[in-house]
């Protein structure tokens, strides 16, 4: 893969960082109301308000997980950027060398692709990094995943409110599931990378 | 890392400035990049610098997808306008930019092909964004021999290129004019040395003072709004230019 691909790649990993972002900030509101349905529904829905808290905090960690990501893919565009001159300037050196004799040259030439792989392996520490960052987001997404379990159980003993609480932790679900499918693909477009 | 900040919006109609970069090293001037954004694809102007590029791709980032930018428009062939183009050019090699035709053997020194450049005209010519009509706004030796300014009928903005430019200290971080006074002391200096001819600035002003404007954004500096237009207007075209010595 090329450079292009890898400021095209920053992009399209910051565009699915967006989704996740907007998609805990669903899930907080979700939750806000939530926790208000269960302080009205009472006694029989106290289980309900404390994992919808649980939520709460989840979209939280997850939205901090997708910032501290986020800050990541940013600067590693200043390293993409770095490599993507460098090699640029290597290869008129290399354009050049092949027309000059001198062996000072030479060195000129040698300690220029030096300075190409030093860039090159940065770059692959940036995509390291990103992804460690990652296995963050999955654990909390995970973690995400198993509080919606425990709410759709906790929202059939909800009494008269079932139904509505029932509804509720339908539509937590449906945010929650989507989330692993856009972490899954920000992996695949790490390991590609590899 | 620069930040995008939103100076006007209506619907799916946006202007966005890119200003400020706080990593910036001092001996770099410093650069406002305009986003103009309509029905989900944009125009860059004046992309900058080389060195600014990571800065100014970051703070695009976070507000839109770069991937919708349809082209750049470079108002004339300085290297803080566009000597970043082969980076944007490895990001997305079909992207277009627009550029005074003068200029057209010179920039692609930055990079670029063939078909990447679309000469504006001297008369200056429409450029369509995504169904928005632009008009390029002629301000030749303004400081440039071939130099163009961008103008948004509909959202009444004049991206100014290097005119309207004032040299503000860092701590000055608000992106409008807020002191009109102090500003133009700070412009004054660069119009006088930069700009090269009174008669080219007489009839850029008596042009762009038949456009309807709302907002005067140069490429360093702040914004003139409201009043201040015409203020910044009327201060240019009484300024001598074209002096070594103020
Ligand atoms: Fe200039
Ligand atoms: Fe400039």
């Amino acid at each position: 893969m090329n450079d292009t691909n890898d400021l095209m790649l920053i992009v399209r990993v910051n565009e699915d960082i967006k989704s996740v972002v907007k998609l805990a900030q669903s899930i907080n509101l979700l939750a806000l109301n939530a926790i208000l349905l269960s302080r009205k529904a009472g006694n029989v829905a106290l289980g309900f308000g404390v994992i919808s808290d649980e939520l709460r905090m989840f979209s939280k960690t997850l939205t901090k997980n997708m910032e501290t990501l986020m800050q990541l893919s940013y600067s590693s565009i200043q390293t993409i950027s770095l490599h993507s001159r460098h090699r640029r300037m290597n290869s008129l050196i290399a354009c050049a060398a092949e027309q000059i004799t001198e062996p000072a040259y030479k060195h000129c030439l040698n300690s220029s692709l030096a300075q190409s792989t030093q860039l090159s392996s940065n770059t692959l520490k940036a995509y390291e990094g990103l992804q460690n960052l990652l296995r963050d987001a999955e654990d909390t997404s995970r973690f995400g995943s198993v509080i919606s379990r425990s709410l759709k159980i906790e929202a059939t003993y909800g009494g008269d409110f079932s139904h509505m609480l029932t509804q509720i932790a339908a539509d937590f679900g449906l945010f929650i599931d989507s989330i692993p499918e856009i972490i899954d693909r920000l992996n695949n477009t790490m390991r590609r990378k590899k | 890392m620069k930040k995008a900040q939103t100076i006007y919006q209506q619907g799916n109609h946006t202007w966005r400035i890119i200003a400020r970069d706080p990593d910036r090293p001092n001996y770099l001037i410093d650069t406002n990049e305009y986003l103009i954004g309509f029905n989900g694809k944009s125009i860059l102007t004046d992309p900058g610098g080389m060195e600014i590029f990571p800065s100014v791709f970051a703070a695009l980032c976070a507000v839109c997808n770069p991937e919708d930018m349809v082209a750049l428009f470079a108002s004339h062939q300085d290297p803080d306008i566009i000597s970043s183009l082969s980076l944007w050019l490895e990001f997305n090699p079909d992207l277009p930019c627009y550029i005074p035709w003068l200029w057209t053997g010179f920039i692609p020194h930055f990079g670029g092909k063939k078909d990447t450049f679309i000469p504006i005209p001297d008369s200056g010519m429409s450029i369509d964004l995504n169904g928005l009509e632009l008009k390029t706004v002629p301000a030749h030796y303004l400081h440039s021999s071939g130099n163009s300014n961008l103008y948004d009928p509909t959202a009444k903005i004049l991206f100014s290129g290097d005119i309207g430019a004032a040299l503000l200290p860092p701590e000055e971080t608000n992106v409008f004019v807020t002191d009109f006074d102090k500003t133009v002391k700070a412009a004054e200096g660069f119009h006088r040395r930069w700009m090269g001819s009174n008669s080219a600035k007489l009839s850029w002003c008596e042009r762009v003072s038949k456009l309807d404007i709302d907002m005067l954004c140069p490429q360093h500096g702040a914004i003139f709004k409201g009043a201040d237009v015409e203020r910044f207007i009327n201060w240019f075209a009484e300024l001598e230019v074209g002096v070594l010595q103020a």
